[in-house]
């Protein structure tokens, strides 16, 4: 095998590769991406016969792959008037904040409840008739509790089984806290756009290993702040979520029942009765229908309308929240 | 992906591969303002004048990011050398763009100058 057949080798195995990396992207953009990076590199060809050398100086495919993703991702989308796209991008950016949500409610509920625990026993000797653990049957109620039926089971107890309990309920917040970040910042290293001291435009977050590491030594308090600030940080692409969830499916149903109004012209409309206003009424309608024959013209409107708002919001809050990423990287 | 020419220590290796990160989208937005460049051509006014050294294909995401929010323009030119060349250029919104953020830079590295001119007399 000759030396330019191998080094042609190379070059196919390493666009292969850059190809691959980019198979999420859309397809005009990743050939015109790859031909331009296959231009540069036989353009380099010109001046140096060393392959290796220059792939190297060319980048990792992969490294350079999550670049293009990253840097195009949200200019994309922010110019798109694609419900698909909108959404596809604003459920990517809420689920990557999902596990800082998660993170946090977890916080929330476990150190929430324990703090009522401890609130309780300390409360007990002041209130001893209605805190404690009452029995109903089956069911039980901790905490404080007035009616007259109740019956304590823990008794004089209460204080010692609160406080043991909301120690343990702590702890265990605790490990599973730092266990959940420190998986959390795993991914998020992973994630991360170009690892190291590279130039392209990463995540305005900590890093996933620095966080791993120092994430053992952390008291509670900080590791509550911590999940808070993950939390922060999805609440972006939660908000975006929500309105292209809101906006799309509303602006849809109302789309729908215009289009199935001829079909179901007893059932659909806008009806008015003690219960509120409903736009579908199934099996049996109740209530007086108010839009009439109108319906169909006024909901397709309408539907549009809200479609369109929902593209224009999405779009600028994208635009924004883009810029802002880009600025804070 | 990126080497800084620069830098005592790790830390101080950091901080400048920030700093020149930070100023990369406007040393190509500067360096298109000649007028059509393709990327190797920009890769070389940012290597020869900016001393930035970077993986040359960082240079083409960015350039991508900024032809979509229609800073740049582009067209394909088939070169004498056989291989296509993707010309870029600054749009109207890019000059404006790269002249709006020249003149914070210069502001910003004018002010900041004053600031550490006690640190560099001292080298000195």
């Amino acid at each position: 095998m000759s030396t330019a057949t191998i080094g042609t080798d190379a070059i196919e195995r390493y666009l292969l590769r850059l190809n691959a990396a980019l198979l999420s992207v859309p397809e005009r953009e990743r050939e015109e991406f790859l031909r331009e990076i296959r231009g540069h590199i036989f353009e380099r060809l010109e001046q140096s016969s060393d392959v290796a050398a220059i792939l190297a100086a060319v980048g990792d495919p992969e490294e350079l792959a999550e670049q293009f993703r990253v840097e195009t991702n949200l200019a994309r989308s922010a110019r798109s008037w694609s419900a698909l796209v909108l959404m596809r991008t604003a459920a990517r950016w809420a689920l990557s904040g999902a596990q800082g949500f998660s993170i946090f409610m977890v916080a929330m509920l476990g150190y929430g409840l324990a703090g009522t625990l401890y609130i309780t026993a300390m409360l007990k000797p002041i209130f001893p008739q209605n805190i404690g653990i009452f029995a109903y049957g089956t069911t039980f109620n901790i905490g404080f509790d007035t009616s007259p039926q109740r019956h304590d089971i823990s008794g004089p107890y209460f204080t010692l089984y609160a406080m043991i309990a909301g120690f343990l309920l702590v702890f265990a917040t605790s490990m599973a806290l730092r266990a959940m970040i420190r998986k959390f910042a795993r991914v998020r290293s992973r994630f991360a756009a170009v690892p190291g001291e590279s130039i392209g435009i990463s995540l305005p977050l900590p890093s996933g290993t620095a966080l791993a590491e120092s994430v053992r030594s952390l008291p509670w308090w900080r590791l509550l702040r911590l999940a808070a600030r993950g939390a922060l940080s999805g609440i972006q692409g939660f908000l975006m979520f929500l309105v292209a969830l809101l906006g799309y499916i509303f602006g849809g149903v109302l789309c729908l029942t215009a289009i199935l109004k001829p079909v179901f012209p007893e059932n659909i409309g806008v009806f008015v009765s003690n219960h509120g206003i409903q736009l579908a009424n199934w099996p049996h309608p109740q209530g007086v229908e108010v839009a009439g024959q109108y319906y169909t013209a006024v909901a397709m409107l309408l539907g549009i309308l809200i479609v369109f708002t929902t593209n224009f919001i999405l779009r600028h809050l994208m635009h924004n929240f883009g810029r802002l990423k880009r600025s804070l990287a | 992906m990126y080497s800084s020419t620069q830098g005592n220590g790790s830390q101080d290796g950091k901080w400048e591969a920030q700093l020149r990160k930070g100023c990369l989208e406007l040393a190509i937005l500067a360096s298109l303002s000649r007028g059509k460049l393709y990327g190797l051509e920009i890769l070389r006014v940012l290597q020869d004048e900016a001393q930035l050294v970077l993986a040359e294909g960082t240079v083409y995401p960015i350039l991508s990011r900024l032809k979509q929010e229609g800073l740049l323009d582009s067209e394909w030119v088939e070169a004498d050398a056989g291989h296509p060349r993707k010309y870029y250029w600054l749009t109207n919104a890019g000059r404006l763009q790269a002249e709006s953020m020249a003149r914070s830079w210069a502001s910003f590295a004018a002010n900041l100058t004053r600031t550490v001119e006690p640190l560099l007399n001292r080298e000195e």
